[in-house]
C-alpha cells in the first residue's frame, strides 16, 4: 500500500461529491429547489371541461430563448399537487377532464382533478416550471464527470486492489495500480476497436435498410405523436418510403403535404379529408397526405416532389398558402418556435436529390454565410446532420426502432403510455374540437389580429370600393415563382388558399368581410397567374365546417374531398393524363 | 506487468469485442440523438 496523503484524497472526495450533487441536482431539479412558480390567475372556463388563463408575458420569455428553460417540462399543480395528464389534446380536456393540461408560451387549458369547476372550487393552481434543465448530452456528460471522479478517488484505495484482484487474478500482489490500468489490462484494444467498427458498420447497414422499408406504413397521416411535436422526425427516405408504400409509379400521385390544415387537425382519423379524396378521385390516383403541423412547401412538398420527379411521371402536388405570400425557402425563426422542418431540405440538397432551383442553391448557400449566427449555426448544423444521416443512416434506424420496438426520447405526450412504448401502439384519436361561443368571445382579439395580418392587410380598398392586392400581380408572381421555376412543374402544383371559420368572419363589419373574401379569392387567383393551379376552398363553408378558426371539422370532409377532387381531375385532363371529365 | 497473471487471451478478446459492440451500438445512436433538436417543437393553434 502506497503512503497517501490525506489532503488530494479529500479534494478528490469533494470535487466527486460536487460532480455528483451537480449531476443529480440538473436531473431532478424540482427537488433542489430550481424552480419557478407561476400562479394561475383569472382562470375563465372554455368548453366542457376544460378552463384557461393567460399566463405572464415572463412566462413566455422563461419558456423561450435559453437552453435550460424547457416548456415541455412545466407542470401544472392544483393545491401545490401535480396534476396528473400533461400535454393533452384540447379535446381530451374538454371532454374527460381528471386534471388534463396543456400549458402553451401564452396560457394553460386545463381542467380540475375531480371534475369541479376551478374558478369556484376555491383550490391554487399553479405551474412549476423546473430551471436548469438540462439537455440528455449535458446530463451524460456530467453523469460521465462524475464517474471519472470518483473513479480517480477510489483508484488508491484498498477497494480498487480488490476490483482489480477480482478482475485481474494474481494483480493483487502489486504494490499500487490504478482502475483505468485494471480496466486497460482487461481490455484488448484491437478487438475493442474491431467491436466499436463493426457496430458502426452493422447499425449502419440495418439503418440503410430501415430508410427503403415504409417504417409508418400503417398509418394514414403523420399525427402528433410521429412528427416533431412527438420528438419523431421522420427522414426524408422515411417520407419517400411512406409515398412509395402507398403509390405505385402507374398511379396518379397525389401529394398533400401542406401545414396543419391538409393534415386534417380537427378532423379523425375515420373523417380525414383526404381518404375521401382518394374515395372521390378512384383507384387511377393514390393520394398520400405527408402534411405536418406548420409546415410549409418548400420544406416538405418542393423537396419531395424533386425527389419523387422521375419515379412519378404522373404526379400532382397539393399544399395551402397564406394569400399573396410566397414562404422562403428556409423558415428557421429565432424564437419561441423554432421551425422544425427545414432539415427535410437539407437532407434532400445533401443527398443531391433536389432538382435546379438557383435561387433555392443561393439562399441555402447563403444561409450557411449568413451574417446573424444563429441562422448560420442552424445551417451548418443542418447540412452536419444531414451528411452523418447519409453516412450512418441513424434516423432511419432509430425512427424504425422507435415506432416499432421501443421509443428513446422522453416526450410525455400520452398520459395512458410509458414514454418508451413503440409509436406504432398509439392511436390516431384526434377527435373533433367543437368551439364554444364563449371560447369565440375570449379568442376574437387574437384572431382579429391574425386575420388583419394574413388577409385584410395584404389587400388595399380602392377609391370605386373595389380592392386590390397590395403587391402588385408581377412582383407577387416573380416571388412565388422562385419555389419552382419550372413552369411545368408549377402547373403540377396545386395551392389551396383556405378560409376561416364563418364564426369569427361574421364577427368583421361587412367592408372587412367583403376584402377578407377578396383576399381569399383573388389571391388564388394570383397564385394561378404565377402558373400555379390554386382554388380558395372553404369560403362557401358553413360554421359546423371548421373545428377551430381555421381547421377543417369532419363535417367539411366530403365537401373538401369533393372541392379538391375537381381541380385535380382537371390539372389530371390538362396534362392529358386522364380523359374524364373534371 | 510480465508476471501477473491475466485472464485468458480469448476470454480477454471476446469481452473486449462486446464492450467494442456496446459502444458502436452507443455512438451509432449518440449520431440519432445529437440531430435532434435541443428544444422541443410545440405548435399550437390558437
Amino acid at each position: 500500500m502506497s503512503q497517501l496523503s490525506i489532503r488530494p484524497i479529500l479534494l478528490r472526495l469533494g470535487a466527486a461529491l460536487a460532480l455528483t450533487l451537480l449531476a443529480w441536482g440538473l436531473t431532478t431539479r424540482c427537488q433542489l429547489g430550481l424552480e419557478k412558480k407561476v400562479p394561475v390567475t383569472e382562470v375563465k372556463p372554455r368548453s366542457g371541461q376544460m378552463f384557461t388563463a393567460f399566463l405572464p408575458k415572463r412566462f413566455a420569455a422563461m419558456t423561450s430563448g435559453a437552453v435550460f428553460y424547457r416548456l415541455d417540462s412545466a407542470s401544472l399543480l392544483e393545491d401545490d399537487k401535480p396534476l396528473a395528464h400533461p400535454a393533452s389534446s384540447n379535446a381530451s380536456i374538454e371532454k374527460a377532464g381528471e386534471g388534463q393540461y396543456r400549458i402553451t408560451p401564452i396560457r394553460v387549458l386545463f381542467s380540475s382533478s375531480d371534475g369541479t369547476s376551478p374558478d369556484r372550487n376555491g383550490r391554487d393552481y399553479t405551474i412549476v416550471v423546473p430551471l436548469l434543465v438540462a439537455p440528455a448530452w449535458l446530463l451524460a456528460l456530467v453523469w460521465t464527470a462524475s464517474l471519472a471522479a470518483w473513479v480517480v478517488v477510489v483508484r488508491d484505495l484498498e477497494c480498487a486492489r480488490r476490483v482489480r484482484a477480482f478482475l485481474l487474478p494474481g494483480s493483487a500482489a502489486r504494490d499500487r495500480g490504478t482502475l483505468m490500468e485494471s480496466l486497460c489490462d482487461l481490455l484488448l484494444p484491437y478487438p475493442f476497436f474491431v467491436g466499436v467498427l463493426l457496430a458502426l458498420v452493422l447499425c449502419t447497414i440495418v439503418g440503410r435498410r430501415a430508410a427503403m422499408t415504409d417504417v409508418y406504413h400503417d398509418r394514414d397521416r403523420f399525427f402528433l405523436k410521429i412528427s416533431p411535436e412527438g420528438s419523431v422526425y421522420p427522414t426524408l427516405e422515411n417520407l419517400e418510403a411512406f409515398v412509395r408504400g402507398k403509390a405505385s409509379p402507374d398511379h396518379i400521385l397525389v401529394l398533400v403535404a401542406g401545414s396543419s390544415i391538409p393534415l386534417g387537425v380537427g378532423q379523425a382519423n375515420a373523417h380525414l379529408w383526404t381518404n375521401l379524396l382518394q374515395q372521390e378521385l378512384g383507384s387511377d390516383y393514390c393520394v398520400v397526405n405527408l402534411s405536418f403541423r406548420a409546415a410549409l412547401a418548400p420544406s416538405i412538398l418542393l423537396p419531395l416532389a424533386d425527389a419523387l420527379r422521375r419515379e412519378y411521371s404522373r404526379a400532382i402536388f397539393v399544399s395551402d398558402m397564406t394569400p399573396y405570400k410566397a414562404p422562403g425557402f428556409l423558415s428557421f425563426e429565432k424564437g419561441t418556435y423554432s421551425y422544425p422542418y427545414d432539415y427535410v431540405l437539407w437532407q434532400a440538397w445533401v443527398n443531391g436529390a433536389l432538382a435546379t432551383n438557383p435561387a433555392r442553391d443561393a439562399a441555402l448557400i447563403d444561409s450557411l454565410r449568413s451574417s446573424d449566427i444563429a441562422v448560420r449555426m442552424h445551417s451548418q448544423e443542418q447540412v452536419i446532420h444531414a451528411v452523418l444521416e447519409k453516412i450512418f443512416a441513424s434516423s432511419n434506424l432509430w425512427n424504425e426502432i422507435g415506432y416499432r420496438h421501443f421509443f428513446t426520447v422522453y416526450t410525455p405526450l400520452d398520459p395512458d403510455k410509458a414514454f418508451y412504448a413503440p409509436r406504432s401502439t398509439i392511436t390516431d384519436d384526434q377527435p373533433p374540437m367543437p368551439e364554444s361561443e364563449g371560447a369565440i368571445v375570449r379568442d376574437w382579439p387574437h384572431e382579429y389580429a391574425s386575420l388583419q395580418k394574413l388577409f385584410l392587410n395584404r389587400v388595399r380598398p380602392n377609391a370605386n370600393g373595389s380592392f386590390s392586392p397590395l403587391v402588385p400581380d408581377n412582383e407577387f408572381s416573380a416571388s412565388v415563382q422562385k419555389l419552382a421555376p419550372d413552369p411545368a412543374m408549377r402547373a403540377r402544383i396545386l395551392l389551396l388558399v383556405t378560409s376561416r371559420s364563418p364564426a369569427y368572419i361574421a364577427r368583421l363589419d361587412s367592408r372587412e368581410k367583403e376584402q377578407f373574401e377578396f383576399a381569399v379569392a383573388d389571391s388564388a387567383r394570383a397564385y394561378r397567374q404565377a402558373g400555379f393551379a390554386s382554388i380558395p376552398l372553404g369560403l362557401d363553408y358553413p360554421v359546423e365546417d371548421f373545428s377551430d378558426p381555421s381547421h377543417f371539422s369532419d363535417a367539411a370532409a366530403p365537401r373538401m374531398a369533393k372541392d379538391v377532387s375537381a381541380e385535380i381531375r382537371r390539372m389530371a385532363q390538362g396534362e392529358g393524363w386522364t380523359h374524364e371529365k373534371p | 506487468m510480465k508476471n501477473r497473471k491475466l485472464l485468458p487471451l480469448f476470454i480477454r478478446g471476446a469481452l473486449s469485442l462486446v464492450v467494442g459492440l456496446l459502444c458502436g451500438v452507443l455512438l451509432h445512436y449518440l449520431v440519432y440523438r445529437l440531430g435532434l433538436p435541443v428544444r422541443p417543437f410545440v405548435y399550437v393553434a390558437f
